[in-house]
């Protein structure tokens, strides 16, 4: 029974050609003299154990070695007359037991004085033996051995042995000869048909190459039932490629690996895949893409990972209702998932226009920040009740914000803003007292350089103080400010989020980070975020650490926005620091000189210092025309100064464009002109 | 090329080497058996009984030995292939000198012995040219070759082995270079010498009995590893300053390359009245541990025969596995006796019993 099987067997065999074993010289494959006899004793014993596995391989190793060789037709002949002894060899032999089988041709010697073993023998036990002696030093690491010993042993290095050449090409590759280590992969993947085997091989080349030297391989790819035999691998090595990208180790990945895994995701990716290709279209700031795999994501699966993508994404988008809704229903899951949703609802509350949100939706936000005990929620609902004409509700969220930190300087400025629309004076006083001095904005509130300093929103509540000069000097002069925003660039220095990691976008800025916990890049960004809000102080702290950027483009925009932080703050001599602290584009210069000398030039006047009011308006004249404001200015300058000629010259000239302000001033110059 | 060269070998060889023993093996086949019963497995490895049944150069090197002095090819040629497939398979050809049954892989330290490269090559040299194998004398010259030029060095115009081709010379430590006086198996020098010649191999063998010469002289006891940095030879750092289970075999080296005048008198001082060697702290001379193992008294006996012709006892002269190395010593020590010194056994000399 076994032997006709066997028979069939053994017929199928021969049909099978072995592939010349893989070359690891540029000479020709060691190959035994041509006229040497082929022992095929061993065939023969294996064939009639019916192992044919073993005579497989006794029949690939023989062709290795012997190229012209044909194996026997029948291996079960009957003439063949075993001899026991040498049966005994190739049972050892077989049983990889090779010192055994050392011993027994020694016994055998003994036995029968003068009886050599053919020449083909000791060529396969010194072959079985380079084997396992190649294992062993590649298991520590002694990989010139195992590039010696397979040199000395080609014919080891067939497809019957893949694991040698998967050991000899760790060899080549760990002593830098990474090509030789590539041909030995490659060997493998043209000639061996062993499926996992195959898979294996490509497995291993791919943890040690890199995608260019890999790539050779993946093309010796197999077609299996309609698709690649190495498809799982690829997908596995573009994940890996993209969290490398995510990791910040790479700029951005090749276009046809993600176009693999987009494809794979489409048709039935894992939710994984889908989240992981909407961080990555989010690393790339292709943020409508994002927001597609994210939603797909959350669709497939409706989890915590994919809102956190989602919502994140939205944020991205500005599309803080939308953010707040997807976040809020995991807000509750992990602590950094509260940190996400909380930063989106801060975010929504700090739009600007104002939106009236629905009562339950500020019910679950002031739920979720009062349990976190959220500082940048409270601040924001603050200035969301006071720009809703809520003071007392703001004043409350701002005590809250304070209670939470006392060390917030935007809760106290809050508070005190609130207070004074209050008409607390008392407290007013107390917090100016107590933050004065560590808050410059604070110590100026109510004060003439607060007209600069304050936020838009509390214009109307400070009182301008005498000697009155144009309120719309304010608006005017840091109009320039307001215009063209640079858009910060990414450079190689910033690194994507990981897909794991839950960070809070840059664009949203309503949460307070030290700036010193973020990159040159995200400081920049949330400084701009900062100074649309019109909180200069932060944004001139995160542009100062956007200054510390090794990139020179993000440092010259830096420097723009500090400066434009400390006018928007009426701190003119910082601003001028600022502005020298990286070389900026000629219309930048005007554009801050302009300002600043403005900024100069009011701040002066306003402490009584004319002649310095005047020289700064000269120079801001070498950079921009003087408009009617300034002009006035100017007039009740020379006015103060007893130059009451020029003043009226001025007033007169700017009252006869219908300026009304001019009037008053040209009226008290006449009227000291006549005395 | 290999074949005349090979050629070119066995006619020097043979000019000089005597061939094997033709009044037969100097180790009894009962011997034999014990021993390979009790230490040699089936894949040829060598067992150290007493420490954790692991293997080393040394104990392959010796099993290769004591397989040719019993004239057992086939056992040979198993711990020969055990040898080469597991231990020989450093980038240099030498011995990885360690293999543990219970790590994975089984060699856990890749750094050699020299002694271990040492009796192997000697082993195959002696099996070469006893059993006319042109093979093994190919193969014994190899490492005799990368052995010479990794090892061996001059220190004080002295030809001195280094104990591994790492760790102990003057540049790796302070008190470098460190030796092993044991480290010299004088009988593979000339050996040696003949079959990679102009090596160094005849220059080590004087270098060292000049050594055992002064580490022993007026009556002092050498450690077991010996720092050469100072004036003075002194126990290296790192090592215990004892005499112990390493150079205890000197006297039997120096008794088996037939240097049995003063030099063996001076190492003789280590056995006592019932011939049994010590470990011995150097620092006081106090004997820390009686080694009292017949395979190592036997060595005190044969030494105190030949320099005293004291009469060997019977118990010694007789062979019943202990451990591992007391037993590799003591058909040494027995090889060496029924060859030169049959006088010392005692009579009726029977070489063919083995205690059960």
């Amino acid at each position: 029974m076994i032997l006709r099987r066997f028979s069939t067997l053994c017929l199928a065999t021969l049909a099978f050609a072995a592939p010349t074993p893989f070359a690891i010289a540029q000479s020709e494959p060691f190959v035994v003299a041509q006229s040497t006899v082929v022992d095929e004793t061993a065939l023969r014993y294996f064939a009639r154990e019916g192992d044919q596995r073993r005579v497989d391989a006794e029949i690939a190793r023989l062709r290795a070695l012997f190229p012209d060789w044909t194996p026997p037709t029948n291996l079960l002949e009957d003439d063949f007359a075993a001899d026991p002894m040498i049966e005994r060899i190739w049972e050892l032999y077989g049983q990889g037991d090779f010192a055994g089988a050392r011993a027994a041709i020694a016994e055998k010697q003994d036995a029968e004085p003068g009886w050599q073993p053919t020449e083909d023998m000791l060529t396969s036990l010194a072959q079985g033996e380079a084997g396992v002696r190649l294992r062993n030093a590649s298991d520590v690491g002694q990989y010139e051995t195992v590039i010696s010993i397979a040199a000395e042993n080609p014919s080891l290095l067939t497809c019957d042995s893949v694991d040698l050449l998967w050991r000899l090409a760790d060899a080549f590759i760990t002593t830098d000869v990474t090509q030789r280590g590539i041909d030995a992969y490659s060997y493998v993947l043209t000639n061996c048909d062993n499926p996992q085997e195959r898979f294996a091989t490509l497995q291993q080349a791919s943890e040690r190459l890199t995608p260019e030297q890999l790539a050779p391989l993946l093309a010796l790819e197999r077609g299996v039932n309609g698709s690649g035999e190495f498809a799982s691998l690829r997908l596995d090595l573009a994940r890996e490629t993209i969290l490398g990208v995510l990791a910040g180790r790479a700029q951005s990945a090749d276009s046809d690996v993600v176009a693999e895994l987009e494809a794979s995701a489409l048709a039935d990716g894992p939710a994984d895949d889908l989240r992981l290709l909407g961080w990555y279209a989010r690393s790339q700031n292709r943020s409508a893409d994002a927001l597609d795999w994210f939603e797909r994501a959350s669709e497939a699966d409706p989890s915590a990972l994919s809102a956190n993508g989602l919502g994140v994404t939205l944020v991205d988008l500005e599309r803080f209702e939308d953010a707040e809704d997807v976040l809020f229903p995991y807000a509750e899951d992990t602590p950094e998932l509260q940190t996400v949703y909380l930063s989106a609802a801060a975010a929504l509350l700090a739009q600007i226009p104002r939106i009236e949100l629905d009562d339950d939706i500020l019910a679950r936000i002031v739920a979720t920040a009062s349990e976190a005990r959220s500082v940048p929620v409270a601040e924001e609902l603050g200035w969301f009740a006071y720009d809703f004409d809520q003071p007392r509700t703001a004043q409350a969220w701002f005590t809250t914000a304070l209670g939470w930190d006392p060390e917030h300087e935007p809760a106290a400025y809050g508070l005190l803003v609130s207070s004074d629309s209050l008409g607390e004076t008392d407290t007013v006083a107390s917090i100016k007292s107590q933050w004065g001095a560590r808050s410059q904005r604070i110590a100026d509130f109510g004060t003439a350089a607060a007209v600069i300093t304050a936020p838009a929103r509390t214009t109307a509540e400070v009182a301008p103080t005498p000697p009155a000069r144009p309120a719309q000097i304010v608006q005017a002069s840091t109009a320039p400010a307001q215009q063209a925003r640079p858009v910060a660039t990414t450079t190689p220095t910033s690194a994507p989020s990981a897909p794991t990691a839950i960070t809070v976008n840059y664009r949203g800025c309503s949460s307070y980070l030290p700036p010193a916990s973020l990159s040159a890049n995200d400081a920049l960004n949330r400084g701009w975020c900062l100074l649309d809000l019109l909180r200069g102080a932060e944004a001139a702290e995160a542009f100062g650490r956007a200054l510390q950027s090794g990139s020179q483009s993000v440092r010259t925009d830096a420097a723009y926005g500090q400066s434009l932080a400390y006018i928007r703050m009426g701190l003119a001599e910082n601003a001028a620091v600022s502005a020298a602290a990286a070389p900026q584009p000629r219309s930048r210069i005007v554009e801050l000189q302009t300002s600043i000398l403005t900024l100069t030039a009011t701040s002066a006047y306003d402490a009584g210092d004319y002649r310095r009011a005047l020289m700064a308006l000269d120079e801001r004249s070498l950079y921009a025309a003087e408009q009617n404001d300034l002009l006035v200015l100017r007039a009740w300058s020379y006015f103060h100064l007893r130059r009451y000629v020029e003043a009226a010259q001025i007033f007169e000239a700017v009252a006869a464009t219908g300026y009304r302000d001019a009037a008053a001033g040209l009226e008290a110059a006449r009227g000291m002109l006549r005395r | 090329m290999r074949f005349l060269a090979t050629a070119i070998m066995i006619a020097m060889l043979s000019a000089t080497a005597p061939a094997q023993d033709s009044t037969g093996p100097t180790i009894t086949q009962p011997e034999w058996q014990a021993y390979r019963d009790a230490f040699v497995s089936a894949e040829g490895r060598v067992i150290d009984t007493a420490n954790g049944n692991i293997s080393h150069s040394e104990g392959q090197g010796y099993g290769l030995l004591l397989a040719y002095l019993a004239n057992d090819r086939a056992t040979f040629e198993r711990i020969w292939s055990f040898t080469r497939t597991e231990l020989m398979i450093r980038d240099d050809g030498l011995s990885a000198w360690m293999w543990s049954p219970d790590a994975t892989p089984s060699v856990t330290d890749i750094n050699n012995a020299s002694d271990g490269d040492l009796l192997i090559a000697y082993a195959l040299a002696r099996a070469g040219e006893g059993w006319d194998d042109a093979e093994k004398l190919l193969q014994a010259g190899s490492i005799a070759r990368t052995l010479a030029q990794s090892a061996i060095f001059e220190h004080d115009g002295a030809s001195l082995i280094s104990p591994g081709v790492i760790g102990f010379s003057a540049e790796d430590r302070p008190d470098g270079p460190v030796v092993n006086p044991s480290y010299w198996v004088f009988e593979a020098f000339p050996l040696l010498d003949r079959l990679v010649p102009n090596l160094g191999w005849a220059e080590v063998g004087a270098g060292g009995l000049d050594l055992i010469d002064r580490l022993t002289a007026d009556g002092a006891i050498p450690a077991d590893w010996m720092a050469l940095a100072g004036d003075e030879a002194i126990p290296a750092e790192g090592f215990p300053p004892e005499f112990g289970y390493n150079n205890i075999r000197i006297p039997l080296y120096l008794m088996r390359a037939g240097h049995t005048g003063e030099i063996l008198a001076q190492t003789a001082q280590i056995f006592d009245a019932d011939f049994a060697p010590a470990r011995i702290d150097v620092t006081t001379g106090e004997r820390l541990e009686i080694m009292s193992e017949p395979g190592y008294r036997l060595m005190g006996a044969a030494t105190a025969c030949i320099l005293e012709g004291t009469a060997i006892p019977a118990d010694l002269a007789t062979f019943a596995p202990t451990t591992y190395y007391a037993a590799t010593l003591q058909l040494l020590t027995l090889d060496y006796l029924r060859r030169e010194h049959r006088d010392c056994l005692p009579t009726p000399a029977s070489p063919q019993g083995v205690a059960s």
